[in-house]
């Protein structure tokens, strides 16, 4: 499969849901990484490397909107494209300052596990061309283009 | 009479004296000069005395209202004082407010020089105890706390009256001698409750003392005690006068509306919090159980293998899981609206566009129904001012009840947009050749959860609370619906918005530039919420200010009375509202658990194995939706106190044993040893609800299983305290155990213990809420004692049959 040896964490408190997605994400070839909490999502990013974050707001120890914002702080993780999957639709706003255009916003009860598979692999593949347009023209410390809007699917 | 009275009226007497002669005077020199026979005078004399009488009463009031004004310059009146409460209290909606508010005007009219109000709450035993200590200007830095002092407490709840220093001593003094010549008595009972009221007296004596007042005050109504007042002495070393007392009697039945309507609005909010928290809850499991049957049915990533029935029957299940979600969406959205959090704002929209994307999003689900939709926009219109997602939602749904409640055969759907310039509003119709509705059926229209029951709405799905969100979102935008039907012809809905106005739009952004300024001053903004007229005075006066200040403070009164009035009624709905949703997602639930059942047994043998996990999965995901729902129910039952329970005698050991023999096989599942230490011999009989009992001994052991540790053990145990009037029933266990931190929040609503080890344990986060507060309506306490990673104790006290029977609990 074209996505073998992929690996994407998925930040998610909810035993039902992370098995979901995991089972859903295992199918297309990915290896997953489950975080419980927002602390280990952190941590596990340093680990790991992953190409894809998939991160819930509501979680304990650390909420997904800090653990977002660390992410972009950091200069090494701030390009991985990260899926929001939220109950709250209310969240977008605080996320919009945030969310840069390789990240999505989707809500979980609106979205199918088949709807987020062709999210992550878009995102995935928005990554990969970006990477290698960077690569080939512009030089490593040209300022990035002010982000566009970030999508929001079923808002 | 008081002092003041005394004095305006020798004040006035003295003035109306002189006034009287000097009118006698006149009318003696008057006579004189035009030579009337003095024979006559007597008459006159008469008739002068007789006019001025006639003149006396507005003259008084005249007097008596410029007394006040410019001798006492009408500061501090009771009437004043108490309209100076009842403004201030308008404002207060918090109940710190209210009290500090209250004992601050107090004092003022007594000179009080400071005062102490202890707030008492009920605890987690039921027993009134105190939450917070407000004192005003007390001397002491240090108050000492009433919690020793539940006597206090229980005695002044039982009487509600007002104490002083004075009657307390002059009460103890007598009952000391009645004490000592031991008579008068009927009974031993008498004697005892005699005994306890006095020394609740000297204890509350002791009280006043050490908090140097001389007055308490309870602030109570019906038998519910709010909290205590202490005042401190009158600076002139006297005790308080009757009318001051009086005084406190009115000022404080003031206070009391006002504390209620505090307190509702603090539930109010957090019941709203908990419909929020609820739905949030519901959705999760849900998206599981639909994620998992899409990749079945949508993606066949299973390699499915079930046989046609059973593959049609897990169709079905798809679909109301859908449909449940859109319920709770639903749900969530009215609860959001009715409350408040989500914002109206009103903007310039075009009708013309919004209505023409929602065709779009109906136009597929109308050509399978066969219904055409017709919409004709010739003339360009003007704008409508109103909120765009709000607009798109009722757009949304009375288009999607035109086309489903259509003739099956096929029918149209047209919508028409006007303007009616002279109500500057634009109306929306909607019409449908559908099946119609009856008077009887259009009379129950807005209801939430209703919905029409006939053989052509025959497995037609929705949630019957559509028309209410675009009700509530047609009142919010200051629109108007008119719905008009016949049966077997069909159906016409009109929405009339606003029309957009430049004026509308100035508004609007000032409004919004004030809020950005922080200047603002929304809440409190002034609502008429209606008019009081009174008829002329009965004598033909006219009203004097003195009046007029006294209806302004009765206004604030009812203002207040009726914010507090409503605020229950809220209160009211929203409790029945978790109920009727709880019930409404019961039945689907119970049907998609039947299904899965017949699903999978029948399957078993032949179904991919893969289908047969994620059909697994489905199976846990709807149990937990089931038990979330079922407690969502007892929660509001429990709130609303319909919940039964009948206490009886009862052999608590055999309900032990019998809770044992029902869990022993999930706890031999997980290897963990569920032991009863042994009964003692003789084991008084607990007086509760049995039936209630054994709920609470099957979440307590069933958390204690759940909880453990591999090869652990749970112990039951149950033992007569040391007073025997009550039986404490323990359930120890050898799990993950709990900190301090999350003990604190254990009982409260939705709490569950996160850490690595509870990590895929399933629970609602509402059990053992449930389970205290059957408890302690049962008149018992729980307890809870535990150590990380060494275990929990979770112990509940029931009381005993024969001290209780006496005295019977009345069943709620």
């Amino acid at each position: 499969m074209a996505y073998e040896g992929t690996t994407i964490l998925l930040a998610e408190d909810d035993i039902i849901l992370s098995e979901l997605y995991t089972e859903r994400l295992k199918q297309e070839g990915f290896t997953v990484i489950h975080a419980n909490n927002g602390e280990e999502a952190l941590q596990f990013v340093g680990e790991y490397h992953p190409s894809l974050i998939i991160l819930d707001i509501m979680m304990p120890k650390m909420n997904g909107l800090d653990v977002l914002k660390n992410l972009k702080a950091n200069s090494e993780t701030a390009t991985i494209p990260v899926i929001i999957v939220t109950a709250l639709v209310q969240e977008i706003e605080k996320l919009n300052k945030i969310m840069t255009q390789a990240d999505a916003y989707i809500v979980k009860s609106e979205v199918l596990p088949g709807e987020i598979i062709e999210e992550v692999k878009k995102r995935l593949n928005a990554a990969a061309e970006a990477l290698s347009a960077n690569s080939q023209t512009v030089p490593p410390q040209a300022p990035p283009p002010p982000p566009p809007p970030p999508t929001v699917i079923a808002a | 009479m008081n002092r003041r009275d005394l004095f305006t009226n020798l004040l006035c007497s003295l003035v109306l004296t002189v006034a009287g002669a000097a009118f006698l005077l006149l009318i003696h020199y008057c006579l004189a000069k035009y030579g009337v026979p003095s024979r006559f005078s007597i008459y006159i004399n008469l008739l002068a005395v007789a006019l001025f009488a006639f003149s006396l009463a507005p003259l008084r009031q005249k007097l008596t209202n410029a007394i006040e004004r410019w001798i006492f310059r009408g500061a501090d009146t009771d009437q004043n004082f108490l309209r100076l409460l009842s403004s201030r209290l308008l404002q207060s909606t918090d109940l710190l407010s209210v009290i500090t508010t209250s004992v601050d005007i107090i004092c003022q009219r007594l000179k009080a020089p400071y005062a102490v109000c202890y707030i008492l709450q009920k605890d987690e035993q039921g027993e009134l105890t105190v939450k917070q200590v407000v004192p005003w200007h007390h001397p002491s830095a240090e108050l000492p706390s009433l919690d020793r002092k539940t006597a206090i407490i229980e005695y002044l709840r039982r009487t509600g009256n007002t104490v002083s220093m004075l009657k307390l001593q002059t009460e103890l003094a007598e009952e000391e001698q009645l004490l000592r010549d031991n008579i008068g008595f009927a009974n031993k009972e008498a004697q005892t409750s005699f005994i306890t009221d006095h020394t609740a007296k000297a204890s509350l004596l002791e009280t006043l003392t050490s908090l140097k007042s001389d007055l308490v005050v309870p602030l109570m109504t019906q038998d519910q005690l709010f909290g205590l007042i202490f005042f401190a002495p009158h600076p002139e070393k006297r005790p308080y006068t009757a009318e001051e007392r009086s005084f406190i009697d009115i000022a404080t039945t003031e206070t009391l509306t006002s504390i209620q309507r505090a307190n509702y609005f603090e539930g109010d909010l957090q019941k709203t919090e908990f419909i929020s928290i609820a739905s949030h809850e519901l959705r999760t499991p849900l998206t599981a159980v639909r994620g998992y049957l899409s990749m079945i049915l949508d993606e066949h990533l299973t390699g499915t293998e079930l046989d046609g029935e059973s593959l049609e029957q897990l169709r079905r299940v798809y679909n109301m899981t859908r449909e449940l979600i859109a319920m709770v969406n639903d749900l969530l959205t009215l609860s959001r609206l009715e409350s408040g959090k989500t914002k109206i704002e009103p903007q310039q929209i075009d009708l013309i566009e919004i209505i023409t994307a929602r065709i779009k999003k109906h136009r597929a689900d109308a050509a399978q129904r066969n219904v055409t939709i017709e919409f004709e926009n010739k003339r360009k219109l003007p704008y409508a001012w109103a909120d765009p997602d709000g607009t798109g939602v009722i757009i949304d749904n009375f288009l999607s009840n035109a086309i489903t409640y259509n003739r099956k055969e096929g029918g149209t759907v047209s919508i028409r947009v006007k303007s009616h310039v002279s109500e500057s509003m634009l109306s929306i119709e909607i019409r449908d050749t559908g099946i119609g509705m009856s008077r009887e059926q259009m009379a129950h229209l807005f209801e939430k959860f209703y919905r029409v029951a006939s053989p052509e709405t025959e497995g037609i799905s929705g949630t019957g609370l559509g028309l209410n969100i675009s009700q509530t979102y047609i009142r919010n935008m200051n629109g108007v619906i008119n719905i008009s039907s016949r049966p077997g012809t069909g159906t016409i809905v009109n929405v009339l918005l606003p029309l957009f106005t430049p004026e509308r739009l100035k508004e609007a952004t000032e409004k919004t530039a004030q809020e950005a300024a922080g200047t603002s001053q929304e809440v409190t903004q002034a609502i008429p919420i209606g008019l009081m007229l009174l008829s002329a005075k009965r004598s033909g006066e006219a009203y004097q200010p003195a009046d007029l200040s006294l209806l302004e403070a009765v206004g604030h009164q009812a203002i207040i009375a009726i914010q507090r009035a409503k605020l229950y009624e809220g209160d009211q709905m929203k409790t029945q509202f978790v109920s009727i949703a709880s019930h409404e997602l019961l039945t689907p639930i119970a049907a998609i658990e039947g299904y899965l059942n017949a699903i999978v047994e029948k399957n078993k043998d032949i179904m991919a194995p893969k289908t047969g996990e994620f059909l697994g999965n489905v199976n846990s995901a709807i149990h937990r939706l089931s038990t979330l729902v079922r407690d969502l129910l007892s929660v509001s039952r429990l709130e609303s106190g319909r919940i039964d329970i009948t206490p009886q005698a009862f052999d608590i050991g055999h309900s032990i044993k019998e809770t044992a023999a029902q869990l022993e096989f999930v706890a031999k599942e997980k290897g963990i040893t569920l032991k009863i230490e042994s009964l003692p011999a003789h084991l008084p009989e607990a007086y509760a609800d049995p039936e209630r009992t054994t709920q609470v001994l099957m979440n307590l052991v069933g958390n204690a299983i759940k909880y453990n540790r591999p090869n652990g053990s749970v112990t039951i145990g149950v033992e007569p305290t040391h007073h025997s009037n009550s039986l404490k029933i323990s359930i120890q266990d050898t799990g993950i155990g709990m900190s301090h931190e999350q003990m604190s929040h254990l009982f409260e609503k939705f709490y569950r213990v996160a850490s690595q080890e509870t990590v895929g344990i399933v629970g609602t986060g509402l059990g053992l809420y449930i389970t205290k507060s059957i408890v302690e309506r049962m008149r018992g306490q729980i307890t809870v004692k535990s150590v990380p990673n060494k275990g929990t104790t979770f112990s509940f006290i029931l009381p005993v049959a024969k001290t209780v029977t006496k005295n019977p609990i009345t069943p709620a």
